[in-house]
């Protein structure tokens, strides 16, 4: 059966975040990105949280997909949490059993890291679901084109990528597939140490690689039959135009980075 | 002792909102060195239920037992994979060592044999399946045309001699003449060692030659199984399900819808044949 | 339908670098407007570098390809005969280049440069003769085989060509695909005048086309019509390939003294035949089938 992939998931919808060009949604990102770093007081995290939540209800993304986004990481920020509560160091002691020492300090960056994480993550997702591979892509290449002049692989670098998507769930299909026949020759996948287990996947990896090369060259080949001859010339079904939401997104988020400075600097 | 499947029901991820049950209450017994087609529509759950005679899949509802031993146990597994011997569609493509030699001995040095009986095995399986290891057993494997990279494949299944041998569409993007070598082979295989064959194919008319029964599946559930003479003389039946009929069937359906009687659903050419010039000498 | 030449193949020869044999040796042949032809051939006989030679994929070492009166050599023609050549292959999956279906129908017109409004209508249009429009919007991996293939088709007809070319396209699909491939190609034939070339080892497939051309081992042995071309049994065997399994039976027959027509190919046509010998027997002309008749009376 097809493996189910969530990862860069994309939930087709009419939402005006969907709507937006992916050009903006792409800085924004960034943008996001810079305020979730910039916030550095515990009552002024609230706002980035508010700003998630808002971008999740008007990009009409059921809550659930901020539970599924966290999920694959929710050990890795169990263990940041933690690394960060006891190794940092700090004045005011709250618990002390032993080697073993908590500080206010320590709580409040354990807090901020883990905050942090779950802002990026569940904010970055908002992106790939509201962007379909090929506009992300699109939005990707025309962003960089500007580089074309220093000879920068823009629209190569976008195809690669494009290429790489398209094949994602098609090679994990592949790599079930080699698995199971190879399963039914007696291959164990499960047991021996680290380097047994490394050595056990060499039947399933040059098969895939092999089977990657091929796919390749065959590729290719209908590219080029359908007249592929790089970025030159070439047009888009859909064009990226830029709205006034696009306007009023930037606007909206360059205002959030300023008021989160002004109140940084509130003696509070 | 034969293969038996009880009863068996697989859905895909069970209790999520993407659970799909691709196979319902099936119930078939595969006897010792005979051979089963086992055909069906796209999606009828053929690729699923197949996976469960040497414990890829495990049942989520009834249970196969394979000479006995339950595929639901761990441990059993090994040992019911030297049993059953799988070949899946385009079985080219598991190929990976450096040798065809070596790619061949990977499934009986799995099974923990000694370096002698292992080759001993590749060099008669190489020979099973007409590549001569003087000539063939030093190659790269990616070296060999298509049908050549084909044989070598199904050369490392049975070098793990097996006793019953499971084929998904072991036919597929062969040419005629590749086509009929691999069935020979496998139906030689069957009468000369006794090997129990069990068959996936889209391929009627390769079925109905070679078959001792047919179970036909549909929708997940086991339509009907039994004799091709029997499985096919329910040809509206088969169409309906998406099935082609083989072609001598086919000729006697029409040659019926035109007043010409046959006294029986005949499913291979050759009988075809006779029963017509009989007919018309009579 | 015309009788204007679309491709024409003369003297081609073609070797591989770095293999001693000829992979095409002296192969001449015509394609016309509108036909509908197949290609067939033993593995190795050659046919998926004559293939490739019609969408100048491959140059001839030996010989001139031209399509609609343009040399595959010259290199200012490529583009124009890959637009006006369009080529389905073999593996369904290899041919798909993004993630959606649409985005992929429009791919081969936004590499010709069309303007945006029009591939869009360019595509809605493909989509709808190959009858996947409700898929427009549907991951393209998660497609069958038939209907991948259906996909492939829209993609070049969104590039208006003239002559679709099927490199075995159906040999990786199941029966209900090749149907679909197949319905869908001889449909655009009947409709839209498109000339069509199968590549092909299905004998059976070849039985739908206006001509049939025979190679093995590098060379062209015959061309003709389907029926030609079958009952050249013992040119068929020297080549490796196998006439349709109801021409043998059909001849069989005839050798055994039943009159059947030397035309019937296909299960309707034999059952047509045969059904005729039949009736015409049991006619109560006269002697010992009467009794037998006034008792069924």
């Amino acid at each position: 059966m097809t493996a189910n992939i969530t990862l860069g998931q994309f939930l087709p919808g009419d939402s005006c975040v969907h709507r937006l060009d992916p050009r903006t949604k792409i800085m924004l990102m960034v943008l996001y990105i810079v305020i979730v770093f910039v916030v550095d007081t515990l009552w002024v995290f609230a706002v980035p949280c508010l700003l998630l939540v808002f971008m999740f209800i008007m990009a009409r993304v059921p809550a659930s997909y901020f539970f599924s986004s966290l999920k694959p990481m929710r050990w890795l920020l169990l263990f940041m949490f933690i690394i960060n509560l006891f190794s940092t160091s700090g004045d005011t002691v709250l618990v002390q059993w032993w080697i073993v020492r908590i500080t206010q300090e320590a709580v409040l960056r354990a807090v901020f890291f883990t905050l942090r994480l779950v802002l990026l993550i569940a904010g970055t997702s908002i992106l790939t679901l509201t962007t379909s591979p090929i506009m992300l892509t699109d939005g990707l290449e025309k962003l960089m084109s500007p580089l074309r002049r220093i000879h920068f692989p823009a629209h190569e670098l976008a195809m690669m990528m494009t290429i790489a998507l398209r094949f994602i769930p098609t090679l994990m299909e592949e790599t079930d597939r080699i698995q199971k026949a190879q399963m039914a020759r007696g291959a164990d996948f499960e047991s021996g140490n680290i380097v047994q287990r490394a050595k056990s996947m060499i039947p399933i990896l040059v098969p895939l690689f092999v089977s990657a090369f091929r796919r390749a060259d065959e590729l290719a080949m209908a590219m080029e039959s359908r007249c592929y001859h790089g970025g030159e010339g070439r047009t888009r079904m859909r064009e990226l135009h830029f709205h006034t939401g696009d306007l009023t997104a930037s606007v909206l988020l360059c205002a959030v980075l300023a008021g989160i400075e002004i109140l940084e600097r509130l003696p509070l | 002792m034969p293969i038996q499947i009880e009863q068996l029901s697989h859905t895909y991820m069970p209790g999520s909102a993407l659970a799909y049950p691709a196979l319902s209450d099936i119930t078939l017994t595969i006897n010792d060195g005979e051979f089963l087609g086992i055909i069906g529509h796209t999606g009828s759950g053929k690729s699923t239920m197949i996976q469960h005679l040497n414990g890829l899949l495990q049942p989520t509802g009834g249970r196969v037992l394979v000479d006995g031993l339950d595929t639901r146990e761990k441990k059993l597994r090994k040992k019911i994979r030297s049993l059953v011997g799988m070949v899946f569609q385009y079985p080219e493509y598991q190929l990976f060592e450096e040798t065809v030699a070596k790619d061949v001995a990977f499934g009986p040095k799995n099974m923990g044999l000694e370096e002698n009986d292992i080759h001993e095995r590749v060099f008669e399986a190489l020979t099973l399946v007409g590549l001569p290891p003087e000539r063939f057993a030093e190659q790269s494997p990616f070296e060999l045309s298509g049908g050549e990279k084909r044989r070598a494949a199904l050369a490392g299944i049975l070098a793990m001699r097996p006793k019953y041998l499971v084929l998904d569409e072991p036919m597929a993007g062969l040419d005629p003449r590749g086509r009929a070598e691999i069935l020979s082979l496998i139906e030689s295989l069957r009468s000369t060692n006794g090997t129990g064959i069990v068959m996936v194919s889209h391929s009627m008319d390769d079925v109905a030659m070679y078959a001792d029964r047919i179970a036909v599946l549909d929708c997940g559930g086991l339509f009907m199984e039994g004799a091709p003479e029997d499985v096919f003389s329910r040809g509206e039946e088969l169409l309906k399900m998406g099935l082609a009929l083989p072609q001598a069937t086919r000729l006697v359906y029409a040659l019926r819808a035109r007043g010409v009687e046959l006294e029986h659903n005949y499913y291979r050419m050759d009988e075809l044949q006779s029963a017509l010039i009989r007919r018309w000498n009579a | 339908m015309s009788a204007e030449t679309i491709i024409e193949l003369v003297n081609i020869g073609f070797q591989y670098a770095g293999s001693e044999r000829r992979a095409l040796e002296n192969v001449s042949l015509s394609i016309k407007k509108g036909e509908v032809v197949a290609i067939v051939g033993h593995n190795g006989s050659g046919k998926s570098t004559l293939c490739k030679m019609l969408n100048a994929l491959l140059l001839p070492c030996e010989g001139t390809v031209t399509v609609d009166g343009m040399n595959t050599v010259a290199e200012e023609n490529t583009l124009e005969i890959r637009r006006r050549v369009g080529m389905v292959f073999q593996n369904p999956d290899n041919q798909l280049v993004t993630t959606i279906v649409e985005e992929d129908v429009g791919f081969g017109p936004e590499n010709l440069g069309v303007p945006p409004a029009e591939i869009r209508k360019r595509v809605d249009a493909a989509l709808g003769e190959v009858e996947m429009r409700e898929y427009a919007e549907k991951a393209s991996h998660a497609l069958s085989g038939g209907q991948k293939q259906r996909v492939a088709i829209a993609g070049l007809l969104a590039m208006q060509p003239e002559v679709l070319v099927l490199d075995e396209a159906t040999a990786m699909l199941d029966p209900r695909g090749r149907d679909e491939v197949l319905s869908t190609v001889m449909r655009l034939n009947q409709e839209r005048g498109m000339t069509v070339v199968m590549i092909t080892q299905f004998m059976e497939e070849a039985l739908g086309c206006d001509r049939v051309f025979v190679l093995s081992d590098g060379r062209l042995v015959m061309e003709g019509t389907p029926e030609e071309v079958f009952n050249e049994r013992e040119m068929l065997e020297n080549s490796r390939l196998d006439a349709p399994a109801y021409v043998k039976l059909r001849d069989a027959l005839a050798a055994a003294g039943l009159p059947v027509s030397h035309s019937a190919m296909t299960c309707e046509s034999l059952a047509d035949s045969l059904a005729d010998a039949f009736h015409k027997k049991t006619k109560p002309a006269a002697g010992k089938k009467d009794r037998n008749h006034a008792d069924s009376n």
